[in-house]
């Protein structure tokens, strides 16, 4: 399904400038710009998006410039940057949610198993049960928490009654929601506390199954001990599902991510293991980011 | 200076509140003159309870209006008459007769002219009926009683004034037909611009179409949806006489169709073109409020977060179940309530159901869509327009009939607002 990462950068079979990276790999051994070379968590991780050459615009404006990223398996990924520099629109390609907005288009590849998201024979709907999302501020459907689960899966086939109150409790046990809410399940989900919502939104998206999970600054809306909540969520959910989240929360990224893309002004300035960075940035703009000295 | 300013500003400000305080008053004191006016005139005709006619039972009555000719034992009738003639009259379409030579009660049946009837009905028997003793039929002639509670409906003074035909005798004049007729026109309205109504919201909210051109287009329908609504009514009411009662003329008259369906008499009867029906009074009252169904469910849907719809398509629904199980659902209680508001201003609509039926008298209820009809506002204006005082009355009975239905609706729509907002907090 996936291609397995390649062992050596120079491999990368579909990166789009080959012969620069043994000058940069020369130059700064530890990290390097191309996206496929995380060396020690891509050793065992397969890539499960591979982006190249992404560019997107509203309008006549660019908001991203050639993004090329592979985003691994059983990872989480945390997209850092200032506002503005493009993370929620490189998020909302991902599962195509920017065809909602009509001035929106995109050129370049994202492959996932195979497939190019960007193509026009891509079926949206079908994408996006593959590839869920959590918004930064929580939606809850006016519905009961059950049917707020439910919504996906009822989407897609007719389930029988017992097996959609199993799948409604898996998904709830999953994002650490089912002891509080297991007496009201009928009960309208609009009255629970901002951080249960977004539990609750991120059962949602994990009812319908899906490979990857992409989430817009979930924790944005939340207080400090929800926020705690979510984060040990994401590391939980870290063991099954791919993950890529946004967030302006440099210590966020750090506890979470197993790797960290920084963006700036649209284009993707470096990606790594969070580790190196978060400790030697190849970059200064990075270091001047993370070390809190802009953005 | 300054104080002479602060004084200034000051006088300004109270002067404000004593200004819209007037306003108010004089608006509500208006408002209560006006239904003290009406409930004090209708209410003398509605109010009166007929205690006789409770003890009315199941016993056989003389026929009263000339309709009830057909509840006529006609075969018994003949043999105690010894006038064999009187047995065909048990399929005569009463009512065909009484609209062809204008007859309102039962005793009038002494003037049929039997042999035109035989003539219009293309039935020749009846031509021998001319020389019946009517008189003495009469005398014997019974029909079946109402029941008890039917009666005590139908003989309370407002049960009367609602289930009866218009009259030339005022204290027995009522509104059945026309508000019959308003119910008809309604309920074809309601039925066609409900449906066409939300559909046109959603394409116009829900479908925003990506091609310069089509958003062009799409602005031009909004804008020009928009400026519908501030339309006066009695220019709809040409556009339905041209459009849905003459057809344009290009599918034959309304008294020669190009198309019919059944017989005039049949519930099913249909013709193109519609002629003065209540088909055409209904299709003609719903564009007048199509515009206000489009635009209030244009609002309602626009008061649903996007957050929602976007939930939504992020789970993998298509553009069309979001719009069934997450937009219309949350949109709904702003819709009918929309609807409902708008649906009373149908009710209540004169000019354009004038245009279409004119002021016509009228005693029987519409049997299908192509049946002449009047309504409840045409009954009342023509009532209110007569000299007899006693008629200014009955007119103000009708107002309060009116009244009555209007504040119905409303209350429908505030209990459905209720409901929706406390089950969506
Ligand atoms: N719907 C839109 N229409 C036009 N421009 C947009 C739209 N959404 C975002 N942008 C612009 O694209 C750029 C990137 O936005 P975004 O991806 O939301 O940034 P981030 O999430 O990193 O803060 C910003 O300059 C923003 O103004
Ligand atoms: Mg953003």
């Amino acid at each position: 399904m996936t291609n397995p990462a390649p062992a050596a950068p120079a491999d990368a079979p579909r990166t789009q400038r080959p012969r620069e990276q043994p000058v940069i790999e020369v130059m700064r051994p530890k990290t390097t710009t191309s996206p496929s070379a995380t060396p020690t968590a891509a050793d065992e991780a397969r890539v499960a998006v591979r982006i190249r050459g992404l560019n997107a615009w509203y309008g006549d404006f660019q908001a991203l410039q050639e993004i090329d990223l592979d985003i691994l398996h059983a990872r989480v990924t945390a997209l850092i940057g200032p506002s503005g520099c493009g993370k929620s629109t490189f998020l909302r390609w991902l599962n195509r949610m920017n065809d909602l907005v009509p001035t929106a288009r995109a050129t370049g590849t994202v492959d996932l198993h195979g497939r190019d998201l960007l193509s026009r024979a891509m079926d949206v709907v079908e994408l996006r049960q593959h590839v869920g999302m959590v918004f930064q501020k929580p939606n809850p459907f006016p519905k009961s928490i059950y049917d707020n689960i439910a919504f996906g899966p009822r989407l897609h086939r007719r389930i029988p009654r017992r097996e959609l109150d199993a799948l409604v409790e898996r998904s709830l046990r999953q994002a650490a929601l089912w002891d509080e809410v297991k007496d009201r399940l009928k009960r309208s989900a609009l009255g629970l506390s901002g951080g249960q919502q977004q539990r609750l939104c991120i059962a949602r998206a994990l009812a319908v199954e899906p490979e990857l999970i992409l989430m817009d600054e979930p924790c944005s809306a939340l207080d400090p001990k929800s926020t705690a909540r979510i984060e040990e969520l994401i590391r939980e959910l870290r063991q099954t599902y791919t993950i890529v989240i946004v967030t302006h929360n440099m210590q966020q990224a750090a506890r979470v991510s197993d790797v960290t893309a920084f963006f700036c002004e649209g284009r993707l300035v470096e990606s790594g293991l969070t580790d190196t960075i978060f400790t030697q940035p190849a970059h200064e703009e990075t270091e001047n980011y993370i070390s809190g000295r802009f953005g | 200076m300054t104080d002479r300013r602060r004084m200034i500003r000051t006088i300004k400000n109270r002067g404000f509140v004593v200004v819209c305080v007037a306003a108010t008053s004089v608006s509500i004191a208006a408002l209560a003159v006006l239904l003290f006016a009406v409930v004090k005139q209708g209410t003398k005709h509605l109010i009166g309870f007929d205690r006789a006619g409770v003890t009315a039972d199941r016993a056989p009555q003389p026929p009263d209006e000339f309709t009830d000719l057909a509840d006529v034992d006609w075969p018994a009738l003949a043999a105690s008459l010894e006038t064999p003639a009187l047995a065909t009259l048990t399929d005569m379409p009463w009512r065909r007769l009484g609209r062809a030579q204008s007859f309102e009660y039962a005793d009038e049946i002494i003037d049929v002219d039997w042999p035109a009837a035989a003539d219009t009905l293309a039935w020749p028997e009846l031509a021998t009926l001319g020389t019946v003793d009517w008189d003495r039929a009469l005398e014997v002639m019974t029909v079946p009683g109402f029941g008890r509670i039917a009666a005590t409906w139908r003989n309370s003074e407002i049960g009367q004034f609602v289930t009866s035909p218009p009259s030339r005798r005022p204290e027995r004049a009522g509104i059945g037909p026309s508000l019959a007729g308003t119910i008809w026109i309604c309920a074809v309205c309601g039925l066609v611009a409900l449906p066409l109504g939300v559909g046109t919201a959603i394409f116009l909210e829900e479908y925003r179409p990506k091609p310069r051109w089509a958003r062009a287009a799409h602005a031009f329908v909004q804008l020009n949806i928009s400026n519908l609504a501030g339309v006066p009514s009695i220019v709809y009411g040409i556009i339905g006489l041209t459009a849905f009662v003459q057809m344009f003329d290009v599918l034959g008259t309304p008294n020669d169709p190009w198309f019919t369906l059944g017989t005039p008499d049949a519930w099913y009867y249909l013709q193109v073109p519609f002629g003065r029906g209540v088909l055409a009074g209904g299709l003609t009252l719903m564009l007048v409020i199509l515009p206000i169904v489009i635009v209030s469910a244009q609002e309602a849907l626009r008061a649903v977060p996007d957050s929602l719809r976007q939930g939504s398509l992020a789970l993998g629904s298509t553009r069309w179940q979001t719009i069934r199980r997450m937009t219309l659902p949350s949109a709904i209680p702003g819709i009918m309530t929309g609807s409902i508001l708008a649906m009373s201003r149908a009710i209540g609509e004169a000019a354009p159901v004038l245009i279409i039926c004119g002021i016509v008298f009228i005693r029987f209820l519409p049997q299908n869509v192509m049946d002449e009809f009047t309504a409840l506002p045409l009954q009342i204006y023509d009532w209110a327009g007569r000299p007899q005082e006693d008629f200014h009355r009955v007119a103000a009975s009708g107002i309060l009939v009116l009244l009555a239905v209007l504040l119905t609706f409303n209350a429908i729509a505030i209990v459905i607002r209720q409901r929706f907002q406390k089950a969506m907090p």
